[in-house]
């Protein structure tokens, strides 16, 4: 019954641990993305290119 | 004549001001989040004692109770800010809902599926359509609603004040939920931790949910605060401040 417990207990935090990093890893690509739209939006319009 | 200086109170709700505080913020939050979880899986693992009745497998509450108080906190939170975003027409706590959401959409299933794999082995069953489970999976269900519908909306001043109305309707969920136990007789159980009764736990059981919560509560500050920073880079893209952060 311990085992099963411990089980339960592995799935319950082990799924958190996952859900918990792939939040994190999102957040990091979220502000790699903003950082690269600013950078290349400034670029177009330093090349006169944009509006 | 000479003025004193002043503090303004209100120099923070500008993204300009708010996008370098934040981000000085972040390490700080994280970091506690980091120590306080530590130290809680510390006391939850390693002090507290098995439990007379359900034996090991209550030690899922260190992560449960933590995740559905955090879930109910930032609805709460959001519909502050909501009321901000619908009355003075503030920027930042339009961008404060955004950056909460998705973190209180996971505190919100991370308190189902750890309640689900909870209750197989001390109810059974790993869901019942009890009405503290039903109101917490309305409240994951007002938080994907509000998600997809601000960016459903393409005019983002238009899609901020419609997200705040729905938070505003749905916040009536959230006392729901809490005196659900009360109002109602259900499976789950009633409240281990109240403010005006005795907590019905040991207390180094009660230490460790409680030292999980802060943690839950720095993560929650951080990843908000982490992810508004993203949003004011996206919206504010074209101001000049922005252009010379990356010059």
């Amino acid at each position: 019954m311990t085992d099963l417990h411990w089980t339960f207990i592995g799935a319950a935090y082990g799924l958190t641990a996952v859900a918990l990093v792939v939040e994190i890893v999102a957040l990091m690509q979220r502000r790699r993305r903003a950082i690269a739209r600013v950078r290349r939006e400034r670029e177009f319009d330093e090349d006169g290119l944009g509006v | 004549m000479m003025t004193r200086p002043r503090m303004n109170a209100f120099r923070f709700a500008a993204p300009q001001t708010f996008y370098p505080l934040a981000g000085r913020l972040v390490p700080w939050f994280a970091a506690l989040a980091a120590a306080l979880a530590a130290a809680g899986l510390y006391v939850g693992f390693g002090i507290a004692p098995e439990d007379f009745q359900q034996g090991e497998v209550y030690r899922i509450i260190f992560i449960h109770v933590p995740s559905a108080w955090m879930a109910m906190f930032t609805y709460l939170v959001m519909a502050g800010y909501a009321v901000l975003t619908l009355g003075f027409r503030t920027r930042l706590s339009a961008m404060m809902c955004r950056a909460l959401a998705p973190t209180g959409a996971l505190m919100a299933a991370i308190s189902l599926w750890t309640g689900a794999i909870w209750g197989r082995p001390t109810w059974g069953t790993y869901w019942v359509w009890d009405a503290r489970l039903t109101s917490t999976l309305i409240l994951l269900f007002l938080y994907i609603g509000y998600i997809a519908l601000v960016a459903a909306i393409e005019d983002e001043q238009r899609a901020d004040r419609a997200g705040a109305l729905l938070l505003l309707v749905g916040v009536v969920n959230v006392p729901i939920i809490y005196f659900s136990v009360k109002w109602w007789n259900t499976l789950h159980q009633g409240a281990s931790v109240s403010l005006t009764a005795a907590p019905k736990m040991a207390a180094t059981m009660l230490t460790g949910m409680l030292l999980m919560s802060l943690a839950a509560w720095m993560y929650t500050i951080a990843a908000s605060l982490h992810r508004v920073q993203s949003i004011i880079l996206e919206r504010e893209r074209h101001a000049r401040w922005v252009r010379q952060l990356f010059a």
